[in-house]
């Protein structure tokens, strides 16, 4: 059968190709980069405020999808409101008696949740672009699954882990058991690519069209977890992955709500004019008190800078001084942007000042 | 069916959860510093430093395994554990040079690495400068630790080993975690 290589391809982009390009490829290099410059000019404190400005607003995100917006509510009504009722007590009871357990299942849960996120975005992209031919679901998620177990079970900065908690759980492996698994993981993932490969060139043969930008999504996303799973800093890992991960979240779901208020007119609650910048004030907002509301440190919002006041050889603050120098900077800085801003917006002479007054 | 498939995940994470917390809370290995107990550490047949070391050699947690390992095997009456026969006799420094490669890799995810080091430094004797800039890269990296000061550790350790000693008993002043 002749192959038209144009009939073979179908581009589909979540938003737009600008910004797909930006937010679903260039971000994740864009990630490492920040998460570099963390690394070798932050303290580790300062991934804290990743947690705080980047990660909080991104489940602020999901709770203005669920809860806010009333075609949701209406929907998973139920779950929405059992589902804090049976999680929270479980973390109580979890922190209080099996912190070990609690930690295994949400290192767990939290990859599950991470490579189902590149997954769902991997099939927008197939069903914006009408290329969600049968299987392809299917072998997607076998990808995604080989992709990222083998990179827990191969990569330096997740075998340490594993390796660890086999130990304790006298379940101890011999570097050449280890080894041999590792060997064993990389060859049923490159078995699985073989396969894969052949269900695409198989695909095209029968005329199923494919979204480079899939493809491109998922390299760019796997390229950012692998990289960082051979460096041996945990906090490239974590900042590279939270903005990943987070500012890719938030968008999705502002684009979401954005396009159900274009189609439907409904909008989330206290959303009602509903903008970008809008959007990620109330997430900013949301962080600040969630933060403060669970006890978090001031130096968690500040990229670990009232931390480095302290180190300073010539300031030599202590974590008062600091702590106080950094109020301080706040309460002068806000201060000073009020004067200015006052020397400018009551010009009485202005006719359109004088409109409102 | 419809109900299960669409509660799998929840499903799947309660009921792993549930098996992992019964052996927590009937397994001894789950206390939260068993990894870095001599069972794990200085086992003859597999422990996690010598694991740790072979397959990936220049790794901070590595080397600092290898510290916690070392700081088991050194000091008065330790080289004599059965567990630490078998051993090469721990080096003068060999702590100190060790978290030093930890620390040197740039990962500083590893709290203990940072502290131990300061511990590691008093216990040498090095210089007020060495100690207070070991200290001072801990404080800044991890502020709201709720470890003791360093100094101060130290200085009840040497007291509860001074103690110690008059009344026969002696303790090693090695706090290292």
């Amino acid at each position: 059968m002749p192959m038209n290589a144009m009939g073979t391809i179908s581009l589909g982009f979540i938003r737009s190709p600008r910004a797909d390009f930006l937010w679903f490829v260039a971000l994740p290099p864009i990630a490492l980069l920040i998460a570099f410059f963390f690394h070798n000019t932050l303290p580790y404190v300062a991934q804290a405020s990743v947690a705080v400005w980047v990660t909080a607003p991104h489940h602020y995100a999901g709770w203005v999808r669920g809860y806010g917006l009333d075609e949701d509510w209406t929907r998973w009504k139920n779950r929405l409101i059992l589902g804090p009722i049976i999680l929270i007590p479980s973390i109580v009871l979890g922190t209080a008696m099996v912190p070990v357990t609690l930690g295994i299942v949400f290192l767990l849960w939290d990859h599950q949740h991470s490579l189902m996120q590149q997954y769902g975005f991997a099939r927008i992209y197939d069903f914006k672009a009408g290329t969600d031919a049968a299987f392809t679901k299917r072998f997607d998620f076998i990808l995604s699954v080989l992709l990222y177990g083998n990179m827990l079970i191969t990569a330096p900065l997740w075998a340490e882990l594993w390796i660890a908690e086999l130990h304790r759980w006298g379940l101890a492996l011999d570097v050449e058991a280890i080894r041999q698994i590792q060997a064993m993981s990389w060859m049923i993932l490159g078995a699985f690519a073989v396969i894969y490969v052949g269900h695409v060139i198989a695909g095209a043969v029968r005329g199923d069209r494919f979204n480079p930008m899939k493809y491109l999504f998922l390299l760019s996303s796997y390229g950012l977890w692998y990289f960082v799973s051979w460096q041996d800093s945990f906090l490239l890992y974590i900042v590279a992955h939270r903005i990943m991960h987070g500012v890719q979240y938030i968008l999705m779901v502002y684009w979401y709500v954005e396009r159900k208020a274009d189609r439907t007119g409904k909008t989330p609650l206290l959303l009602s004019n509903l903008s970008l910048s809008r959007f990620l004030l109330l997430g900013g907002a949301y962080a600040i008190v969630f933060h403060l509301v669970t006890g978090g440190n001031l130096s968690h919002f500040s990229f670990g800078l009232i931390n480095s006041l302290q180190m300073d050889p010539i300031l030599n603050f202590s974590l008062e001084k600091a702590t106080g120098f950094y109020a301080a900077t706040a309460v002068s800085a806000a201060s000073a942007c009020h004067y200015y801003l006052d020397s400018y917006i009551w010009k009485i002479r202005d006719p359109q000042i004088q409109e409102g007054l | 069916m419809g109900w299960l498939r669409a509660q799998k995940v929840i499903l799947l994470v309660y009921i792993g959860g549930l098996t992992l917390a019964a052996f927590e809370l009937n397994l001894a290995q789950f206390e939260p510093d068993y990894l870095i107990k001599s069972e794990s550490l200085l086992n003859p047949e597999t422990n996690i430093a010598d694991v740790s070391s072979e397959l990936y050699p220049d790794r901070a947690y590595s080397f600092y395994y290898r510290a916690l390992q070392a700081s088991m095997c050194s000091g008065p009456g330790r080289e004599a554990q059965p567990e630490c026969q078998g051993r090469d006799p721990v080096k003068p420094h060999e702590i100190r040079e060790l978290i030093e490669h930890s620390l040197a890799t740039g990962n500083r995810s590893n709290e203990m690495a940072m502290y131990n080091y300061a511990i590691v430094l008093l216990q040498e004797n090095a210089t007020p400068e060495l100690v207070d800039a070991a200290i001072a890269v801990w404080r800044v990296n991890y502020p709201q630790s709720k470890n003791l000061d360093p100094r101060e550790m130290v200085r009840e350790a040497r007291q509860t080993s001074a103690s110690g000693n008059r009344t026969g008993r002696g303790e090693s002043e090695h706090r290292t975690r």
